[in-house]
């Protein structure tokens, strides 16, 4: 089932749109300012840094008139998909593509949006365009519609640990031969519930510390894959190499870890700076609960380009004693558990004897 | 590879588990009703199929849950049961060492819609946030794994209308593909106010009992249930011990055979009109089923009494299973969206087993645009496989293939 061949990818956030961007952003040459919104909880009023995804680059691959039809969970979703196969520089060939978009939330905006013509309109006045915008897989069927694809389409809600199975039914339909290729991503949005959510479950303002400005946030990731033994070819980004779940010790390679905000601090264990790189995407796109998947965007930036220009990636490239990274995406909930999660490990080294799979 | 299908459990408005709810469909058909937990306020009544009461009602200490993943657990541990899973603790300590996944498809279960939440914020209540934490321990693939404290993949499918199937047909994979022994697969869904006015607000309701594809169809009856199949590896269940009462109840044995997903790619409400991708999903199943057409016993169709699906999928069907019976059971469970596919690959499980198809609940005129009648009786049907199939919202279309008897 694994590798995969990781052909193209398309990140977006607060950071901006595209691999460039990210690897900016990831850098420390690119400079994120959040957009500050007063929030008021029963613990009182904040002013929350919201790290908002512009979508403004999807004008270039959507006709306007198609563009005002979508919300902004939709906008983001499609903006990384068309970002991802216009990184991998082959056209997408609809009829031999699946799709797979993950959320932990969906088009909460969206939802919320149609709660507001209930309650304003009444029942009888709801809004239809509202509703069918809400409707989870509603970006998928907008992507896929953009680019023809009529293999499988999946959209799938698992919480922050939305992107391994997302991974795994990629890797499925690859072996079993149903497509070629699967956009597979991640996305959610930002909205005034969530925000206000965030702040409650905050003990309290963050804003109040300086040197802890994080917020929540919003951005999508998507990969194209494709099979290794198929592609023949180095892998532009690596390979996905491995999909576990429900590890129960700490990978073995160095890894990376992020999304927690300080919210649920980590073990001793799990802080290993022997074993965890040291930096964390939530600075890059603010809290959001797909985070895991800006953890892959940054382990594939990190392999594909080990220069940092930034002290934090210097010692993070420096701790890489191997190829390989995995992504560790624990499974927090409210009680804190046994260590259990789900990692993914990334290689840019083609150690994987292609020919003898071919 | 035939994937075995060893418990099935399932509930819904016309029974509160799999066997009463196959016997219903038999009989005359119960009428929906007004919603009994919620109010609509619209100049007409919208009937809907609402569980009869019972313990699933309201949430307690031990199920703190969203209604969804309570009549998911609901089914989970009727399909347990049913696989002889369940019979003895020491049963389930087994379970919890194996790769046993959870694949579950919603739409309500993983939607953050609490209306009374929602109208306190927007009168700056600062509301508290039980009803966030209760959506938020709610996904319904992790609640079923931490019930039966089961270690696998979890995940929750929200492709719409299709979703109960596509989760059964990823299920299916991770037994083939060895990713899992055992699978907890279906789908589940409450009636929710929320998506009742978006149901209507899309003018798709009818304010009568729903009639798949009647000439005279208006639209669909929303509904709400929950079903579960046991998927097990070859392995695994011939290593097992099986009690006699169990292997009775599983002679003849059910397979998954085949399955097929496609994209329609066409319009975000509407299904293509010449049913672009669920040709290619039938085809694909019937490809990984390895027979053809003929072979086909009977198809339990999605049949939501919409003029669009029933349009579609009549045309279909009679292009591609001419002689085939068909028919759709709506008619008793209504519209259970998340649930549906589900429901329906159990009842088309227990049915190919019966060697017997009840009457298309609610169909009494042709439609001269389908041209094309399913059944007014009931029928004894003769054969192996039969298919049950869902088009969803978004173009998602999704079929699957149950064999009676094969290996």
């Amino acid at each position: 089932m694994f590798p995969l061949t990781i052909n193209g990818i398309g990140p977006v956030g607060a950071f901006g749109a595209g691999l460039a961007d990210f690897k900016d952003a990831l850098t420390g040459s690119r400079k994120i300012t959040p957009e500050i919104t007063r929030v008021t909880t029963q613990n009182g009023d904040c002013d929350l840094p919201v790290f908002r995804a512009d979508t403004k680059p999807l004008a270039e691959f959507i006709k306007p008139r198609k563009l005002r039809r979508l919300d902004n969970f939709s906008r983001m979703a499609l903006l990384g998909s068309a970002l991802a196969v216009a990184d991998s520089a082959v056209p997408l060939n609809g009829s031999r593509a699946g799709l797979i978009v993950a959320s932990a939330h969906g088009a909460s905006a969206t939802t919320f949006a149609f709660l507001d013509s209930v309650i304003d309109d009444g029942d009888a006045l709801a809004s239809p365009t509202l509703f069918s915008n809400s409707v989870h897989n509603a970006a998928a069927a907008h992507i896929a519609e953009h680019f023809q694809i009529t293999g499988p389409t999946l959209s799938l809600t698992q919480g922050r640990n939305s992107l391994a199975p997302a991974l795994l039914t990629a890797a499925l339909w690859l072996q079993k031969g149903l497509v070629d290729t699967v956009l597979c991503g991640v996305v959610d949005c930002y909205c005034e519930v969530l925000g206000y959510c965030w702040q409650s479950y905050q003990p309290k303002c963050r804003m109040k510390s300086p040197e802890l400005i994080f917020g929540p946030g919003e951005g999508s990731f998507f990969l194209r894959l494709s099979r290794t033994e198929k592609t023949f070819e180095p892998a532009k980004y690596g390979y996905l190499k491995r999909l576990e779940f429900d590890r129960t010790t700490l990978p073995e390679t160095p890894f990376i870890c992020s999304g927690n905000c300080g919210r649920y601090p980590l073990s001793a264990d799990e802080m290993n700076p022997g074993k965890r790189l040291p930096f964390d995407t939530t600075s890059l796109c603010g809290h959001l609960p797909v985070a895991a998947g800006f953890d892959l965007a940054a382990a594939i930036a990190l392999l594909h380009n080990q220069e940092s220009s930034n002290g934090r990636e210097k010692s993070a490239a420096a701790v890489l004693p191997s190829p390989t990274i995995c992504c560790w995406e624990p499974r927090i909930e409210y009680r804190r558990k046994p260590l259990t999660g789900n990692c993914y490990w990334v290689t840019n080294h083609a150690d994987l004897n292609l020919r003898k799979q071919a | 590879m035939r994937v075995r299908i060893s418990g099935i459990g399932a509930l819904c408005a016309c029974g509160l588990d799999l066997e009463s709810a196959v016997s219903a469909l038999f009989q005359e058909r119960r009428p929906p009703a007004a919603a009994r937990r919620f109010q609509l306020h619209h100049p007409q009544d919208y009937p809907v199929f609402e569980l009869p009461p019972s313990g699933l009602d309201k949430p307690d200490k031990n199920q703190p849950w969203l209604r969804t993943s309570r009549l998911a657990v609901a089914a989970a541990a009727a399909a347990l049961e049913d696989s002889g899973w369940s019979k003895e603790e020491n049963n389930l300590h087994q379970l919890s060492k194996l790769k046993v996944g959870v694949c579950i498809g919603t739409t309500v279960g993983g939607s953050m819609n609490d209306e009374k939440f929602y109208r306190d914020f927007r009168e700056a209540k600062t509301p508290g946030l039980q009803p966030i934490d209760r959506y938020l321990r709610s996904n319904p693939a992790d609640v079923l794994a931490d019930v039966f404290k089961l270690s696998g993949p979890r995940l929750t499918v929200v492709n719409a209308c299709s979703s109960g199937s596509d989760a059964i047909a990823i299920g299916t994979e991770w037994i083939r593909s060895g990713v899992c022994d055992l699978v907890l697969a279906g789908g589940s869904d409450e009636l929710c106010r929320v998506t009742c006015n978006g149901f209507i607000s899309l003018m798709v309701g009818d304010r009568k009992p729903c009639r798949p594809f009647d000439e005279s169809r208006n639209g669909l009856n929303l509904g709400e249930g929950a079903a579960v199949l046991i998927l097990e590896s070859k392995n695994l269940y011939s290593q097992r011990t099986i009690t006699d009462e169990t292997e009775k109840n599983r002679n003849p044995s059910l397979f998954i055979a085949g399955s097929g997903s496609a994209c329609d790619a066409w319009h975000l409400t509407a299904p293509h009109p010449e049913g672009r991708g669920l040709k290619q999903a039938l085809k694909q199943a019937l490809d990984d089923a390895e027979i053809s057409p003929e072979e086909i016993a009977f198809i339990n169709a999605h049949g939501t009494a919409t003029k669009n699906n029933d349009l579609t999928e009549g045309k279909v069907l009679k292009d591609m299973f001419p002689q085939t019976p068909f028919f759709s059971t709506k008619g008793h469970t209504g519209h259970t969206l998340g649930a549906a596919g589900a429901l329906e690959a159990a009842f088309t499980a227990a049915l190919l087993k019966m060697k017997k198809i009840p009457p298309s609940a609610g169909f009494k005129y042709a439609d001269p645009a389908i041209n094309h009648t399913p059944t007014t009786t009931r029928q004894t049907i003769d054969g192996n496989f039969a298919l049950s199939q869902s088009l969803a919202f978004g173009g998602n279309n999704s079929a699957l293939i149950i064999e009676l008897g094969g290996e």
